[in-house]
């Protein structure tokens, strides 16, 4: 993924209201971390930008890394 | 326009006209209704036979020895090994062919040996609308499919089952185990019994229709739309089951549960 369209999925993420503090694709996956679990959107605006995602930057899944929500 | 107890009676009627049924019985929805349609029409003749293999969780088994006795129906199980084939091991799109050409031949084995002279499945309408390589496998082996035969789609199977009283008739779609699995990572039984463990408690967690698909290590849950507000109120709960399960890793798809989703 280039730099540009990680700035493009950035941008996409912030006005859904998901601010990401990294992301990285694992066996076509694209994984989302989020600044804050605690700050997520409503589900159905998290469909819609997984939908969005997927159409925009041709990756077969969009998923949200959860590495961290324990802590 | 027939009606829901027309077209039960026109299967029972056709059934009817059989020795012997032996029906391959999962003990999902499908499954149940071709069990207790078979039941009522041949009585002891029929027998739901359930094929135990690595990609059958034990919760599954449990769950069709149960059904197949509150429909009244003579339970049988045969084993198998789908991982002893390794076309099917090799996890291409074809995998669905090999897992059920071995299947019905141990199925139409044990009919043989019965004396019955008609395997049956539960094969619906709607799954003739999916990549299905299994239906081709069945279609050479010419395995009777009632539910599709009278034109059921899902909706109307779970309405017959609700009508007839069966327990099963909101139960979710499950699957066998190694749809989990992206084509081309091959099934190993490792994989099969931490997707196996992983869901087993998402569902203790209460999640009713969901999956675990299995990306080398990768956990990516699937939850049906109904239940995302749930899972984002527990993730904290959902990752820790997945990664004792055996995962390194735990992801959650933001668009949610979809059937054949690794086929997309």
């Amino acid at each position: 993924m280039t730099p540009a369209q990680q700035q493009q999925i950035e941008q996409t993420c912030q006005a859904a209201g998901v601010s990401l503090r990294a992301m990285n694709i694992r066996e076509d996956v694209l994984l989302l971390q989020v600044a804050s679990f605690a700050e997520l959107p409503a589900p159905e605006t998290l469909q819609q930008l997984g939908d969005e995602l997927r159409r925009r930057f041709d990756v077969r899944w969009v998923a949200l890394d959860l590495d961290g929500v324990e802590s | 326009m027939e009606t829901m107890e027309q077209r039960r009676d026109a299967i029972v009627a056709q059934m009817q006209g059989f020795s012997g049924m032996v029906v391959a019985f999962s003990g999902g929805v499908d499954s149940s209704l071709v069990a207790a349609l078979a039941q009522e029409a041949l009585g002891a003749e029929a027998r739901a036979v359930t094929a135990v293999s690595e990609t059958l969780g034990q919760r599954e088994l449990d769950d069709a020895t149960r059904i197949a006795a509150e429909i009244g129906i003579r339970h049988e199980l045969v084993e198998f090994s789908e991982l002893a084939d390794d076309r099917f091991v090799e996890n291409t799109s074809s995998r669905c062919f090999f897992c059920q050409s071995m299947r019905f031949d141990q199925l139409r084995a044990l009919a043989d040996r019965l004396g019955c002279d008609v395997l049956a499945s539960g094969t619906n309408l709607d799954d003739t609308s999916d990549h299905r390589p299994g239906l081709e496998a069945m279609a050479q082996r010419r395995v009777y499919q009632p539910l599709l035969e009278h034109q059921l789609t899902k909706h109307d199977v779970r309405e017959m089952a609700r009508t007839l009283g069966l327990s099963v008739w909101d139960k979710p779609a499950k699957a066998c185990l190694s749809s989990r699995i992206p084509h081309g990572l091959s099934v190993t039984r490792g994989r099969l019994r931490r997707i196996e463990r992983a869901e087993d408690a998402l569902e203790d967690l209460g999640f009713r229709q969901f999956r675990v698909r299995d990306h080398r290590g990768l956990g990516r849950v699937e939850v049906a739309p109904e239940e995302a507000t749930r899972l984002y109120a527990d993730l904290g709960a959902v990752a820790r089951a997945v990664r004792e399960a055996g995962f390194d890793a735990v992801s959650v798809d933001l668009c949610g549960y979809r059937s054949g989703s690794l086929n997309e």
